[in-house]
């Protein structure tokens, strides 16, 4: 376990810059988990604390010494790739000792340590198989059993269960997690998973272009977004946003041009009858009714059914409804919103706070 | 029904393969037959008669001197040439694989000699070779070393041919070698890369068993090849100086087109077929050991 830290990290390829001058810093043991985009550098950012990738500029340094001048091999970190990347012409076993042989660890040192993971990862039976006789969950444990037996300082993950199917891919990350209570090892691990984020991080990095955007632990970052990208980023279904008018001077709110609430703060009430007024909300103060819509889409997740409203041409909102009729799509209805939960940001996207 | 189409299927599709299985026969199957039959007979080439003589042929192979002299020269040329071209490609794909800027114009180039004649490119490497004029031996002389008489000397001719063969097969093998090499994935060199291994290491653990394949049919073909080479000797050394590069083609070659002895080259083709047949054979056997044998 050993402490990470970027230091104005930038890299280019060829005219392109992928990374500009990020600065990171994982503390010993965390587990720091990276979301972003499709092509926002998260890989790029991996390769480069493993050393298979160059800095263009900037330092990365392992328990506050540089490292970015060294091999992979040099740095005391390990791998997990997002396919597996097990040596096909080797036995399991073969593929998760390849490390120590090379180091030179006495062969008795070598066949406990790989006993040791094989028993952690449930592949003892499966040690003198090839890869291609393994499925995919298996491989994915051999995988990790090869970083593993290195004993290194660091662990690098690279969406590792995003080839898994859904339920595998929860078994494998509750295994994750009790994994890392048990090395208590620094941990950087980059998915496109919500629930693999919020359920494994100690805290999130929300990258986007390059830069890094917000870091927080996962329920703050969730419940306090720093920014409208983090917000829509963040949370699944999605915040919601709606436009605003000006907000008066002095109040300092003046500069709030968007709204976001999450689903779980407002909600569906249909409009009874054939009353085209809201409801009236008495005793709810903190609750708010803003205009009528129509149903587009109902989403029952059976504790909770979601519904996809349109306040206006392309302006859609997700809310959830409570109610014992279920609506269904072209009915008319109310949003009620619970203001206490409302985000303000202004036109660059940036938190306005009160 | 199923059962019907599929009869079907199969019918047309001997349909279509009909002419090109009649050309094969007439052109391969027939000659080979011919050949088999010839081996047992003394062919006269004036009368055309056939004698038969039975197991003579291959029996006063088998007592030969000289056939036993240019066996051994063939599998010198082969001890030369296999490992040569094989090595040889192999290391020109690997260096081409790391250098994508030069790739496709080296590849274009190295493939140069497998196109043009076997008689071609042993002209020109008989001006190369030329002990007093050739352009080997003056580049040897510049580092002052005085060269060999490449081709008359019977210590130096045997190499002489396999440089020439090797030169005209790399290309060949290159094309496949670097087809494999593109294939290894990178994410293996670089999990190597992560868990310790040095280029050198990562070449011998990872890339050279990825490419196995590819590795074990070059060798195949090239042995294959080095047994059945004949144009550049018959240009560069006519199987002399001393019988040095009389490999068995060549002394088919004498006995059937010099000496008139049909029958006597078809046992020799025959012996040939099953030497090249048995070589490949342990090769397929090797391979078959190697891939199922813990690494
Ligand atoms: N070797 C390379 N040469 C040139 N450009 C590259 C190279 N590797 C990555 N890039 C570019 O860098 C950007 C970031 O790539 P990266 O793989 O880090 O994205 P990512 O965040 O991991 O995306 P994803 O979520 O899809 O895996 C992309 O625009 C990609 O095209
Ligand atoms: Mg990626």
């Amino acid at each position: 376990m050993a402490q990470l830290e970027l230091i104005q990290v930038s890299k280019d390829f060829g005219k392109n810059s992928i990374i500009h001058g990020l600065d990171l810093t994982v503390e010993a043991g965390e587990f720091l988990v990276v979301v972003g985009p499709s092509g926002c550098g998260k890989s790029t950012l991996l390769r480069i604390v493993a050393g298979l990738e160059p800095v263009s500029k900037g330092d990365v340094r392992i328990d506050g010494r540089s490292v970015t001048k060294l091999s992979p091999k040099a740095r005391g970190i390990a791998m997990v790739f997002q396919n597996y990347a097990l040596y096909p012409h080797m036995s399991v076993r073969e593929n998760i000792s390849f490390g120590l042989k090379l180091a030179k660890i006495p062969d008795d040192e070598v066949s406990r340590r790989v006993t040791d993971a094989a028993k952690l990862l449930h592949i003892g039976a499966l040690l003198d198989r090839k890869p291609y006789q393994l499925s995919g969950g298996q491989k994915q444990r051999v995988a990790m059993g090869r970083a593993m037996v290195r004993q290194p300082a660091i662990f690098l993950f690279d969406e590792p269960l995003s080839n898994l199917d859904a339920q595998l891919r929860v078994q494998m990350r509750a295994e994750i997690a009790s994994l890392h209570r048990r090395l208590r090892s620094t941990i950087v691990y980059v998915t496109h998973d919500q629930t693999e984020a919020m359920t494994l991080a100690d805290r999130i990095v929300v990258m986007r272009a390059g830069k890094v955007e917000q870091i927080a632990a996962p329920m703050e970052l969730y419940r306090n977004p720093a920014t409208k990208f983090v917000a829509s980023f963040i949370g699944s279904p999605a915040m919601n946003f709606l436009p605003v008018s000006v907000f008066p001077a002095g109040t300092g709110m003046h500069r709030t041009e968007t709204i976001g609430f999450r689903p779980e703060h407002s909600e569906f009430i249909p409009a009874s009858g054939s009353s085209r007024l809201p409801p009236v909300v008495s005793g709810e103060d903190d609750a708010i009714i803003v205009g009528t819509g129509a149903v587009k889409l109902v989403e029952p997740l059976g504790s909770v059914t979601l519904v996809h409203c349109e306040l206006a041409p392309t302006l859609n909102v997700i809310c959830e409804y409570h109610g014992p009729n279920i609506p269904v799509p072209g009915d008319e209805g109310f949003l009620k919103i619970d203001i206490s939960q409302l985000l303000f940001f202004d036109g660059e996207g940036l938190r306005v706070r009160k | 029904m199923s059962e019907n189409s599929a009869d079907s299927a199969t019918r047309s599709a001997w349909l279509f393969l009909a002419p090109a299985l009649f050309l094969m026969f007439i052109f391969t199957v027939a000659p080979a037959l011919f050949s088999l039959i010839l081996s047992f007979h003394d062919f006269k080439p004036f009368s055309f008669a056939m004698v038969p003589v039975g197991l003579d042929q291959y029996m006063e192979l088998a007592a030969s001197e000289d056939y036993r002299a240019s066996l051994m020269a063939t599998l010198q040329f082969a001890a030369l040439v296999v490992p040569g071209s094989v090595i040889g490609s192999l290391a020109v794909a690997v260096l081409l694989d790391q250098t994508p800027f030069f790739r496709s114009i080296f590849r274009t180039i190295f493939l140069i000699p497998v196109g043009i004649s076997p008689a071609m490119a042993a002209m020109l490497w008989v001006f190369l070779f030329n002990p007093t004029s050739g352009f080997l031996n003056y580049l040897l002389s510049m580092v002052g070393i005085v060269g060999p008489a490449w081709l008359s000397d019977p210590d130096w001719a045997p190499l002489a041919v396999s440089l020439t063969t090797v030169w005209k097969e790399v290309g060949f093998n290159i094309i496949f070698l670097m087809a494999a090499l593109a294939q290894v994935p990178v994410e293996l060199q670089e999990a190597a890369w992560m868990d310790g291994a040095n280029a050198l290491r990562r070449f011998w653990h990872i890339t050279l068993p990825s490419i196995s394949p590819a590795m074990f049919f070059v060798t195949v073909v090239s042995v294959i090849h080095a047994f059945e080479s004949f144009g550049q000797i018959h240009i560069l050394t006519r199987g002399g100086p001393a019988g040095s590069t009389g490999v068995l083609v060549y002394q088919l070659f004498r006995d059937g087109f010099e000496n008139s002895r049909l029958g006597m080259a078809a046992a020799e083709a025959v012996i040939l077929f099953i030497i090249i047949g048995a070589v490949t054979l342990v090769q397929f056997f090797v391979a078959r050991y190697l891939k199922g044998a813990p690494q």
